[in-house]
Formats: structure tokens, C-alpha cells, sequence
């Protein structure tokens, strides 16, 4: 986010924000495969919050749950325009745009396991995922992430040697059933 | 399977792989990290970009909001439409001073009454014509007869999805204008051979122009929004829409929208 403050930053659209935005995120997308479809109907469902002018008067849960109901009926009409209009995602074809080097076949292994990355990632514990996040996203260590999280640098590094353990089985189931197939 | 990243390493073992992975078909373990951190960095990136948008949004939303009322202020200074201030009306026209004002009227009234009669008298009216015809056009400047054409020039960048108007009406209703019909397999370059693609809005409405993305560049940095309050005067000096003013970030740098846009009355 910008360094100075904007009007914007300190509205309670700012907060809201920063709480459900990647879990909006993440929802979208179990709905929405295409990273530009999924980052409109994110843009468009705080939009639509930022117009809601008496949003900050519901509860915590009731934003959320109003958050969801606007994301859900986006992709919906999504869905409805690219029935009308069809078009492909720019994940299908960007190997063909930039990574001339590479084997499309690699590349689309590459998608789908990361498909299948993020289906796992979505259905972990809230908690899991904002370690992860913190993690990977903004490069955190366990001592940092522990601080931030307010828990003991043992819990997080626990939690992350877990996690990490579980999601690795994907990656080698996968390399199981390329090695047979 | 061993286990791998225990808790007292987790954070080297995680460095570790991010910093040496030379064979990427052969570590899973490389390819979960390097997969995590893919995904993560993805969203941190698109949600970065989505506030800025959400930032320019709100930014264009409040000053089309000032330039409105700043436009309404400058029509009622030109127009010298003056407020009627009641309570001052007793020292304007204080009791001596209302004998004159009486007599300035009826003989304003005198005047112009002989002069509709001389009128009526020099150019009398075709038989058949309707009568009670208004002496002053209901038709005013201000009134809803003007459009606001806005322009879609044609650019070299291919591949552009679509290109969409969506403008709020009075009574609330928003109406969604498909600029651009040309989508994929067909492309923006199929448009060529009509390169201007006039829209007509209607006055006193709330233009959202957005323009999608572009295979070619980064896609949500093509995302435009701009708030457009449609002014009911056509002589407004100035022009209503000056896409080089849009600070709207544009990463990749394939398209202008100063190449691309232009609005103007007609």
C-alpha cells in the first residue's frame, strides 16, 4: 500500500481490507481459475463496499458475509458474460507470449500443480494460511511471524514444519504419477 | 517419506531451497517452496494492485465529486442566478423607497405591454396557426437535448479484451455500454477499419469508464476507472475529460490512454 496516507487509507475500508481481502482472494478464486477475472471481481467487490456507505455499521461477520454474497454474485455475472463472450485466460496461453524456452507441456504441469497447491491451500485453518502468507508473501522469519501473530516462535515453527509436511505430499504424488504415467 | 523441515530449521531449510534451486523437475521439496511462494507473492502483488486501483477509484470518485460542484458554482456565477435573501428585502427596499419601485413597475408593464401589442399589430399570425403558442422556447440550453460523445481512437495494441462504459443514471439505475465488441479470438485490432467508436450519454449522469486488459501487458494495470459527472452545460469551457491527466499507473507501458481516449462535446 502507498506510503502516505490517502483518504482511503483511513477510511474502515483500509481495515477491511486488510483482514478479508486474501480470503476474498482466495474464495474468488476457487470460483474464478483466471488470475485477471479473480483480481476484477475482487476490485469490484470493494467498489461496491467502498459505495455501501452504511457497511461499517454491520457487525465484523455481517461485512464478511455481505463481502461474500457481492464476491459470489460477481462471479456469477462473470460466468454469465463469458457464457455470452467466451475468452481465455491469460495463464492458457502466456507460455506462448513469454516463455518461448520453455516446453508447454512443463508449463502446464507447472499450472496444474499449482491449481492443486491452491485447493490444498484453501481449505487449511485461517491461521495456516496467514503463516504461510506471512512466509512467503512478505518473506517473514518464524521469530517475526511469531511476533506478529502474537504466539511463541516454537508454535510457529511447529506450525509451519506441519504444514509444510503435509502440502509435500502433493508435489510427490505428482512426481509418483508423472514418473508412472 | 523423510520428514523435511523440521521446526529448529524450518526457516534455513526454506531459505535453503529458495536460494538454491538448480533442478527444478527433480526437488519436490524445491517445487512446494517455490510453488508457495509463487502463489503468495501472486496475490500479494494482485491485492497491491487492486488497492491502488481501489485508491485511484476513490481518488477520482471525490474530485469528479468537486468538479461538479465547482461546475454547478461557476453555472450559477455565470448564469447570475442570485439567491433571493427574504430577510434582507426590508433594508433593500426600505418604506420610502417604495413608492418608486411601484411606479418603475406599472410603467416597465406599460411598455412592454404596448410593445406585444405593436407586435401582434405588425406580424399578425398565419390563419390556422395553433394559438397559445409560448412567446419563449420551453427549449433551454441546460435542458436535456446535449450529449457527451466520448471517443474510443484505435491503438496499435492487440489483443484487448473489451472495453466497457458503465454509467449511473438519476434514478440510480446503472446501465453497462460494451464499447468494444471485439473480444477474443477476435481482437482489438479488428476494429481498425472503424476506429472511432462514439458513445452517446445522456447529461446529468454518472459515466464509469473502465478499460480491461490487454494479453500483451499486464492486465490489471490496463484497469482504468474514472468517475465522470456529465455536466448539463455544452459551453463549458474546459475540456470535461483530460485523459493525460489520469495518473492511472501503467506498468507495462504498451498502451497511453492519452493514445487512445478522447472525449469531447459534440
Amino acid at each position: 500500500m502507498s506510503k502516505s496516507l490517502t483518504r482511503l487509507d483511513q477510511s474502515h475500508i483500509a481495515s477491511l481490507y486488510q483482514s478479508y481481502a486474501p480470503e476474498l482472494l482466495q474464495y474468488i478464486r476457487r470460483h474464478v481459475p483466471s488470475q485477471e477475472d479473480a483480481e476484477d471481481v475482487l476490485l469490484e467487490v470493494f467498489i461496491a463496499a467502498l459505495e455501501k456507505t452504511d457497511l461499517h455499521k454491520m457487525s465484523e461477520q455481517e461485512q464478511l458475509a455481505w463481502l461474500r454474497r457481492v464476491a459470489h454474485n460477481k462471479f456469477v455475472d462473470l460466468h454469465r458474460r463469458n457464457i455470452r463472450r467466451p475468452s481465455i485466460a491469460l495463464e492458457d496461453v502466456q507460455y506462448e507470449l513469454y516463455n518461448d524456452d520453455d516446453a508447454p507441456e512443463l508449463v502446464a504441469l507447472g499450472h496444474e500443480q499449482h491449481a492443486l497447491l491452491r485447493s490444498h491451500l484453501a481449505s487449511l485453518p485461517r491461521i495456516h494460511q496467514e503463516v504461510l502468507r506471512l512466509r512467503f508473501a512478505e518473506d517473514l522469519h518464524c521469530p517475526e511471524i511469531a511476533k506478529r501473530l502474537n504466539k511463541s516462535d516454537g508454535a510457529i515453527r511447529t506450525m509451519l514444519s506441519r504444514i509444510l509436511n503435509a502440502l509435500r505430499n502433493i508435489y510427490a504424488h505428482s512426481e509418483e504419477e508423472t514418473s508412472n504415467g | 517419506m523423510d520428514k523435511m523441515f523440521p521446526p529448529e530449521s524450518v526457516d534455513e531449510d526454506i531459505d535453503r531451497l529458495i536460494n538454491h534451486w538448480f533442478s527444478p523437475s527433480l526437488d519436490s521439496d524445491a517445487q512446494l517452496v517455490h510453488g508457495l511462494r509463487h502463489i503468495y507473492k501472486e496475490d500479494a502483488a494482485l491485492l497491491k494492485r487492486v488497492w491502488r486501483s481501489l485508491e485511484q477509484y476513490d481518488k477520482l470518485q471525490y474530485s469528479s465529486q468537486h468538479l461538479s460542484t465547482q461546475f454547478y458554482q461557476r453555472y450559477e456565477v455565470s448564469s447570475q442566478i442570485i439567491p433571493l435573501k427574504r430577510s434582507s428585502s426590508k433594508k433593500k427596499y426600505p418604506a420610502n423607497q417604495l413608492f418608486t419601485v411601484l411606479a418603475a413597475s406599472i410603467v416597465g408593464l406599460f411598455i412592454v405591454s404596448s410593445l406585444a401589442w405593436i407586435l401582434a399589430m405588425t406580424y399578425p399570425a398565419a390563419p390556422g396557426a395553433p394559438k397559445n403558442v409560448p412567446a419563449i422556447p420551453m427549449m433551454t440550453s441546460s435542458s436535456l437535448s446535449h450529449f457527451v460523445r466520448l471517443t474510443v481512437h484505435n491503438d496499435q495494441s492487440n489483443a484487448t479484451n473489451y472495453f466497457t462504459i458503465t454509467y449511473k443514471g438519476n434514478d440510480g439505475k446503472t446501465e453497462e455500454y460494451v464499447a468494444c465488441q471485439a473480444i477474443p479470438p477476435l481482437s482489438w485490432v479488428d476494429v481498425k477499419s472503424s476506429p472511432d467508436m462514439p458513445i452517446e450519454i445522456p447529461t446529468g449522469q454518472t459515466a464509469w469508464l473502465r478499460y480491461f486488459r490487454s494479453a500483451k501487458c499486464n492486465p490489471s494495470s490496463m484497469f482504468l476507472s474514472v468517475g465522470l459527472p456529465i455536466p448539463a452545460e455544452p459551453t463549458y469551457g474546459q475540456c470535461w475529460f483530460n485523459p493525460d491527466n489520469i495518473t492511472t499507473p501503467n506498468w507495462s507501458g504498451c498502451v497511453r490512454f492519452s493514445q487512445i481516449l478522447s472525449i469531447h462535446w459534440y
